[in-house]
Parts: structure tokens; sequence; C-alpha cells
């Protein structure tokens, strides 16, 4: 396994934007996504999610509510709206575009410049 | 509303409290689930709660991002709100540069003016005393005059040494003795203040050497070389701060002395009521060198004053009884012999803490000071005024587009930011212009002025952080508060009555005119109130000293007994000096004397008493001047005779000697005016040899001593037949005295270019104390109230032209209806001139009334109704009522009115 790396900074909100793009979650399971998402090769202490998802909330990205969890403790769920689909849309375009240029740009060989 | 304040204040806080407790179960739950998690996979349930905890990260602190978050958030949001309000109040009041002008001018001119006139009265009356630890420090005092103490002239160098031998209260006790002596510094000789002090003195008080360094012990000893300090003040108005002024000799008394330092700071001696500061110090051993009287401190002259730094424990009261004890001790083993009034009878010190020594006397003089700043505050109100109408006019302007927006679905809390941006920017542009403003008056408030006997009084004030702190926020506020006033009225959750009537209200209130009155009223009444200082200042300048001051110049000169004058030679020079000054056009009459009535302090006193009651040791006598002079001073100064005759060429040395008093003398001695040929005795310096003479006339009273006091009587002898080595040249002109002083000076240099002109001035300028102080005060008070004054004005005009300007409307429909252009003319003239008018009696009764109560409270001789301020003032306000009335009203009434009828 390569060694953990670490987040860019402002990767995280598009993470948390694509994990809650597959449905609803609370914190902890938005954390477990993200997990799941990166196969563990991300490292940031667990904490961290939450000034990203309030951050997202502000922004109206994501929507949140009062529930219930799995083993009945009192969480608070959050979903994307709308608007945070798009950006998801927006972003992962825009992402997918600069990964593409800056992989060529890097990988160049010395004859081809 | 308090109520709607109360409830918003609960919200707020009552959301934080929400918000952090959902976000504890938040992240309480994360962790619950976490546990549980690692439980389910095996792990130790101890370790598990620890590792869940270590790989969330500080909970607390993820918990304060979270909440940084949410204000960080809030706090750019406003920053970017505020900016973009900011430049859309900037976009606006630029529209309205006549409003935008005036605001901004009221508010610096008001800043400005308030706190550097307050600069000025405060550089003149209240010096501060900048030692260190002031509250250990005490003075010796002893009882004068109408039940006072005072810290002046308390012991001789005698007792002085014996009181700091024997006391234990101090840590240690310093000495100083204040005098006036001609200084030489190069460039030119005056007088000037200096103090003898002790070597402890400087670092009793904890003051430090600008440059240089401060008399210290070493310089306080028998055969050490003279050495002088300087003041700041000095320093920066006569050398510059050049620092090369270390090494350099000045002269005083025509001693020479090394300039060794320069006091730091704004240290100008003890004496915090004399608006002239210390300039020189000397060490005391290098006084009692000085030659000339009275700036020689004789063993036994007590001039001395005395302070010192408490011991550890011991307070004034303590000290007080020490000293008081000590006196008893040295009152037994040498006790006092009264020969005059001056002298008491017994050591009666005791010691109070300096910050009460120091303290001005309660008479007009220090009076003035507190006098003065009423005018300053009228200034500042009348400008606060102004900006309140301002702005409120601006608010009753902006109504009607205000409530429009609110019915539109605009947010309160929108509009007013837009409103308070408005006011900011107003406060900043008006601040940086008081800022501006302020620096140039300072500046130019900084002068050399001539002051009573030739000395000069340096004006430097400097800006005091209180004054523009409240002056600041009494402005500021104004701005704000009005400006806000009417954004919060009319944009009450109701917007229809706003639409209805915008246009013809004010705030909200149907009534325009209340403000104009309340302008009016009071810049009124404190124009009234600021005629009081006027008044007592004009009074101070006109009063009858008894002499002919306004006419007269003086030089002092001095035939130095060291230098080879004796009584002969000078005797001949002076009478050639006095020809050849009579000869010179522009001088009427000359005299010279040894002294003037009062303005001198160096006149020789006397113990007068008849033969019938000789002086005896602890029988008091009266006290006099007594001035010997030519014959021809009596018309030279102008004192009439009343009865008898005055002396001339026939009273000379050998002929029987005489003697003119004054009325005052003669009733103190005789109890009637009747005296001629009459017997007195006197002792000049209350000391021996004990002179007698006839009395041969009495003249009229002056002031004695200082202006305005007429306590002592005055008794006039023949030069001929008394002799001083220093002596006044007086000339009565018939120009400008000013311009007799240059002619007195060459009169005496072409006699003999030896004898010095020690000072030179005219008649004000040298006798009559304060005078530039209240020349200085009445230019301020003179300008301050005219200031007033045209502020009021422009407020007023403002404020009128606007409501007119608002009655276009109702007037274009008048015209409809049938009034003709005259009618509405003289309509908008009645109905302006109506608040004014009114707000001119509520002012001019509310001016009295605060009169009443001023004249209660200081105690000072104020006239209830001052007859030239109640005529005067109305003018210039029915002058703006008339302009701001009838401009506008003249061009509505040219209005056609189909226009005016169709913006209905």
């Amino acid at each position: 396994m390569s060694p953990a790396t670490s987040l860019l900074p402002g990767t995280l909100d598009m993470l948390i934007l694509k994990a809650l793009s597959l449905g609803e979650r609370h914190g902890y399971g938005v954390l477990l996504r993200l997990q799941q998402m990166t196969g563990g090769a991300m490292t940031f202490e667990q904490g961290a999610v939450y000034p990203a998802l309030y951050r997202l909330k502000r922004k109206r990205l994501v929507v949140t509510r009062w529930g219930t969890s799995e083993n009945n403790r009192r969480a608070r769920y959050y979903s994307l709206s709308a608007d945070g689909r798009k950006q998801l849309r927006d972003e992962t375009h825009s992402w997918n575009r600069l990964v593409g240029i800056m992989a060529d740009a890097l990988n160049r060989q010395p004859g081809e410049v | 509303m308090a109520a709607r304040w109360r409830q918003w204040l609960r919200d707020r806080l009552s959301t934080s409290r929400r918000f952090n407790r959902d976000l504890d179960v938040e992240l309480r739950a994360h962790l619950d689930h976490r546990t549980e998690d690692l439980v389910r996979q095996g792990l130790p349930r101890d370790d598990v709660r620890e590792r869940a905890l270590r790989e969330f990260g500080g909970v607390e602190r993820y918990k304060e991002l979270v909440r940084d978050e949410r204000t960080g958030a809030g706090l750019q949001a406003l920053a970017q709100g505020s900016v973009a309000d900011l430049r859309l109040a900037g976009r606006r009041l630029r529209h309205t540069p006549v409003f935008t002008i005036f605001a901004v001018l009221s508010l610096a001119i008001g800043l400005a003016v308030t706190t550097s006139a307050y600069a000025l009265v405060a550089s003149l009356f209240w010096k501060p005393l900048p030692v260190r630890d002031p509250d250990r420090l005490a003075m010796i005092v002893r009882p004068a005059s109408a039940g006072r103490m005072t810290w002046r002239s308390v012991m001789s160098p005698a007792e002085f040494a014996d009181v700091a031998g024997a006391q234990r209260s101090f840590a240690t006790l310093q000495a100083t003795f204040p005098f006036q002596a001609p200084m030489d510094d190069g460039i030119r000789t005056e007088i000037t203040e200096a103090e003898a002090v002790t070597g402890g003195y400087f670092e009793t008080l904890g003051l430090e050497p600008a440059l240089g360094r401060l008399i210290g012990a070493a310089d306080d000893r028998a055969g050490a070389a003279a050495v002088a300090v300087l003041s700041s003040r000095f320093w920066r108005a006569r050398f510059g701060e050049d620092p090369e002024v270390l090494g350099q000799l000045i002269r005083i008394s025509e001693q020479p002395f090394t300039i060794v330092g320069v006091v730091s700071g704004a240290f100008e001696g003890l004496d915090v009521v004399d608006p002239i500061g210390t300039t020189v110090w000397i060490p005391v051993s290098a006084a009692e060198r000085l030659p000339s009287r009275p700036a020689r401190l004789e063993r036994q002259s007590r001039r001395l004053s005395a302070f010192g730094r408490l011991a550890t424990e011991r307070n004034s009261t303590a000290a007080s009884a020490e000293v008081e004890t000590i006196a008893g001790q040295l009152d037994a083993a040498d006790p006092l012999k009264p020969a005059d009034e001056s002298a008491p009878a017994a050591r009666r010190w005791s010691v109070r803490p300096m910050s009460d020594a120091l303290r001005p006397p309660e008479d007009v003089g220090s009076r003035l000071g507190w006098l003065t700043v009423i005018p300053i505050v009228a200034v500042l109100l009348v400008a606060c005024t102004n900006l309140a109408n301002l702005m409120l006019a601006r608010g009753a302007d902006r109504a009607n587009e205000l409530a429009v927006r609110r019915a539109l679905g605009g947010s309160r809390a929108r509009l007013v930011r837009e409103m308070l941006a408005e006011g900011v920017l107003i406060a900043v542009a008006g601040a940086a212009g008081a800022w501006l403003l302020t620096h140039a008056m300072l500046v130019a408030m900084s002068m050399e002025l001539p002051v009573s006997a030739g000395r000069l009084l340096t004006l430097r004030p400097m800006l005091d952080g209180t004054t523009l702190v409240v002056a600041a926020t009494l402005l500021a506020g104004s701005v704000l508060i009005f400006g806000l006033l009417p954004a919060l009225r009319s944009t009450r959750s109701d917007p229809r009555p706003g639409l209805a009537t915008a246009g013809l209200t004010i705030a909200g209130r149907r009534n325009p005119w209340g403000p104009i009155r309340w302008q009016v009223a009071t810049a009124v009444a404190f124009f009234l109130v600021a005629a009081i200082t006027a008044r007592v200042v004009i009074d101070q300048a006109r009063h009858d000293s008894g002499i002919d001051l306004d006419r007269l110049a003086l030089g002092v000169v001095h035939f130095d007994r060291q230098l080879g004058w004796d009584d002969s030679s000078a005797r001949r020079t002076i009478d050639a000096i006095l020809s050849e000054a009579r000869r010179q056009p522009g001088i009427e009459r000359v005299a010279a004397a040894t002294g003037m009535p009062f303005g001198q302090t160096m006149t020789p006193f006397a113990s007068v008493t008849t033969p019938d009651k000789p002086f005896r040791e602890g029988v008091r006598s009266s006290f006099a001047y007594a001035i010997a002079s030519t014959p021809s001073l009596f018309d030279t100064i102008g004192v009439s005779l009343d009865r008898g005759r005055l002396f001339d060429h026939r009273d000379v040395a050998g002929t029987q000697a005489v003697a003119v008093v004054s009325e005052a003398a003669a009733r103190e001695l005789f109890g009637s005016l009747d005296v001629i040929g009459r017997e007195i005795m006197l002792q000049v310096w209350a000391r021996p040899p004990v002179l007698a003479a006839t009395v041969i006339g009495v003249v009229r009273d002056t002031d004695v001593q200082f202006v305005r006091s007429r306590r002592s009587g005055v008794v006039y002898l023949p030069l001929s037949q008394y002799y001083h080595p220093m002596l006044d040249l007086v000339a009565r002109t018939s120009g400008e005295p000013e311009e007799a002083i240059p002619i007195l000076r060459r009169a005496v240099r072409q006699v003999d270019s030896t004898v010095p002109v020690l000072t030179a001035g005219t008649g004000p300028q040298v006798l009559a104390g304060n005078y530039v102080l209240l020349r200085v005060v009445t230019a301020l008070v003179i300008v301050l109230g005219g200031l007033t004054l045209v502020l009021a004005m422009v407020g007023l005009y403002g404020i009128l032209s606007q409501v007119t300007t608002w009655r276009m409307r109702e007037f274009g429909v008048r015209m409809a209806l049938g009034a003709t252009a005259g009618r509405l003319r003289r309509m908008a003239l009645a109905q302006g001139f109506r608040p004014v008018i009114v707000g001119l009696v509520i002012g001019l009764g509310g001016g009295t009334l605060l009169r009443a109560a001023l004249r209660a409270y200081l105690n000072a001789p104020i006239d209830l109704i001052d007859p030239l301020a109640l005529v005067f003032v109305p003018i210039p306000f029915m002058v703006a009522a008339s302009l701001a009335c009838y401009l506008p009203a003249r061009r509505a009434s040219r209005v056609d009115p189909n226009v005016a009828l169709r913006d209905l």
C-alpha cells in the first residue's frame, strides 16, 4: 500500500459532497464512506469532517435534519441539496480536467517538449 | 421598542446556546458510534474510548473550528456588506454636496475648535506637575492672608538647615527659591523666572534630563562651579533644541552660569499657577553669590520654599506634627523679631501634600480658566445641534424612498445599515478635517507674547487626550444617533404612513418646526452664557488702576555699586537721562522712581508709623509701599493731588524731609485725610534706619502691589532725599508707548552707554500682570462667540431652506388654487419666522436662567441681564431665518403650478 497521503485543502469538501451523493448520512456515516471511497489511503483526523460539513451547510450545498441513528442515538443527518449536486458535478468536471492537464504536462518525456 | 431589543438579544443568545448544544450532541453521537464499532471489532472496552477520542483529534478543538466557521462567515458577510454600504453611501453623499459639506464642516470645525481652544486654556491656566509619584511628595506651608496656606517664602536658609537636620518624616527635604532676574542668553536680556534649588531637588521630584544632566548634590556646595539647567520650553523656543547649548554661558544678573542640561518633559517648576514657568534652575549655593537684591539669598531672609518626599510609612499629618514641634523648638531657641506685617511672630509651619499646597487660590484669575471653557462648550454644543438637525433633515428627505423600499420587502437591517454608513463616512471625513485643522490651529497659537515686567510667555498648547475623546464622542454621537433615528423610525413595520405623508415629516413627526426652535434656543442660550465670559474679561481689561497705564513706557536701569556707581554719579546721570528723554518728540513727561505702585515686584515696601506709636518689638505697624521719585512722577503717571502740595525742586538733600502719602496711607495712619504737616516714621524694607518725614501732600489712591488690589497705602519720597541704585524710568507718551521704548533706551545710551536698561516695555506690559493673558482670553472668547453664532446661523439656514424646499409641492398646489406669488413668499417667511422667534424667546429665557445659576455657583459679579447681548444676539438669527425662508420661497413661487400638481 502506498504511504498515506494528506489531503489537499478544499478536497475534503469535494469528497464529502461525493460521499453524500450516495445517500443521506450522519457525520460518522460520512466518515465511514470517505474511508471506503479512498480505500484508507487518506489520513485525516475524524473531527475534521465537522467544520467541513458546517461550511457546506452554510453554503447551502447540504441540508440537515435531526433523526435517530441505527443504534438509537440522536444524530444530525446530512444530504445534498440541488445546489450541492450541481456543485459536485461542476467540481468533478473541473478536477478531472485539471488532473488530466497536470498529468500530461508532468509526464512529458524530455524529447516531447 | 426596548422590549424588541431584549427579544433580539435573547434570540441571539439562545441561538448560540442551541447551536452549541446541538454540536455537542452530534459529536458525542459520533464518538459513541465509533466506540461501538471498535467494540464490535473486539477491542477491550477500556481502551476503546481512548482510541476513539484519539482518532477524532481534539474534540474541543474541532468544536472551536466549527464555531469559527460560524463567526467567520458572519464577519465575512458583514465585511463584504459593509464595504458595499460604504461605497453606496459615498455616492449618495456626493450627490448632495451641500449637505455633505455642511455636515463635515460642522463636525470638523466643532471638533478642531473645541480641542485646540481647550488646549490653549489648559496650557495657560491648568499646568500639569509631571513629577514622579506625586502622592508621596509634601510641602511645608505657612499661613498667608485670608486664612489660606502658602508654600512660598516659608523659611530662611538657616532655618532650612535646622529643619532638614532635625526632621525624620521626610526621606529627603529640599528647598527652592523662586526669583526673577535679568538673564542674558547671548541674544537678548530679559527678566526671567528662575529657581535656586538644593542639590536633591530634581532627584526628589523624579525628573530626568532631556539633554546633559540636572543639578545634583555636587553642585550645591560652596565653591562649586556655577551651573544652570534650562526648561524644555525655553530650550525649544530660544535655542531651537540645539544640543550645542551644553557648555554655553548665560548671565543671570550679570553672573556667568554654564548650561549643563535641560529638563525633559513639561516640567516648569512647582508654581503651576503662573502661566510663565521657570526657565532656568541654579544651585542655591550659586544664588547666594548673585549681587543684586532681591535675588540675593541672604542668610536670614525667609524666601525659601521647602518640600520633600515622605519617608515610607509616614504621611503628611505625621510630618506636619513633627515640623510643628521643630518650629516650636526653633522659636524657643531663636525667637523671631516681628518688625512688620510681613514677618509673623512665630514660626507657624505645617505640612501638606504637594497637590493640596500647590492648588491655586480661588480668585477670578483661576476662575477665568473655567469661564473660558464655557464658550468652548457652547461651540461644541451648537455644532452638535447643527449635525443633529442636518441628519434629521436628511432622514426626513429619504423617508419617502425608505418607505417605498420597505413596502417592496427590503429588510430593515439593510436600510438602517445604509444610513449608518453615511453617518460613518461623515464622521470619518469630519475627523480627518478636524485633525488637519487642529494641528494648524495649535501651530498658529504657538507664539511668544510679552508679559509683565518684560518677561515672555511662550504659548505652546498641547493636545489633551480627554478633550479630544469627549468632543469626538459628542459630535460623532450626534451624527450617528440622529442619522439613525429617522432611519429607525421610518423603517418601522408599517410603511404606509411613511408613504402617504413623506415630505412633510421629520423623523416621523408631522411638525418640522420643533428642531428649528430647539436649534435657535440652544444657540441663543449658550451665546448668552458665553457673553458672561466676554464681559468679565472686558471688565478686567477696562479696570481703572488709578494711573494712566496706556500711555506709559518704562525701562529699568541699574546703577550697580559693584560697577563703581555711587549716589552722586548716579544722580547726575539720572538728571542727564531725564533731560535727554524730555527733549525727544513723542515723550511728554518723564520721571525716575524706585518703583511703581503696582506691577513691579521690586518696589520697596516699608513699615510706617506715627511718632506717637514708635516702632517696638511685638507691635504691628502699618505697611505701605515706599517710592522715592523725581517730582515729575505724579504728572507722568497721572496720579492727581488731593490736598497739600507735591514735592518739587525745593525739597533736596539737607532741607526738611518730606513725604507725600496716598489717601489709603493717610487713612490708615491718621484716620483722616487731614494730615498735612503731620509727621510719619518709616523703615524701608522693615529694617533700620528709621526715617522721619513730614507729610506735605495727599494724592489719590491707585492699585497697590497688584492690579485691582487696594489693600495698602503708598508713601512717596523725593528721590533727592533718598537714593536707590535700581530705578524705573517712566515716560508718558503722546503717541504709541511702543515707540517710546527705543527712545528711552537711546536717551540712556547717549548719556552713558555703560548703564544697562534691564527691562523695557509699555505700561500694560510691565505693570498690568496678566494683561496679556486677558488679551489672549478675550481674543479667544470673541472668536468662539463669533463662531457659535456663525455655526448656528449656518445650521439654521440649512434646515429652514430644506423645510421650505419640501413645501414646494404644497406651494404649487396653493398657486394652482389661486394664491399669488407674493402671498406665498409672505406665508413662507411668516411660518419660518415663527419657530425662530419662539426659539429666541426660549433661548433668551433659558440663557438668563443659566446665567443666574452660574452667578450663584461661581460667586462672580455677573449681571443677570446683559442688555448688549440681548439686543445683539437675535440679529444674526433673524437674518439667517429671513434668507432661509425667503430665497427658497421665491424659487418655489416661481414653479409652474402644473408641474407641482403633476408631482402629486
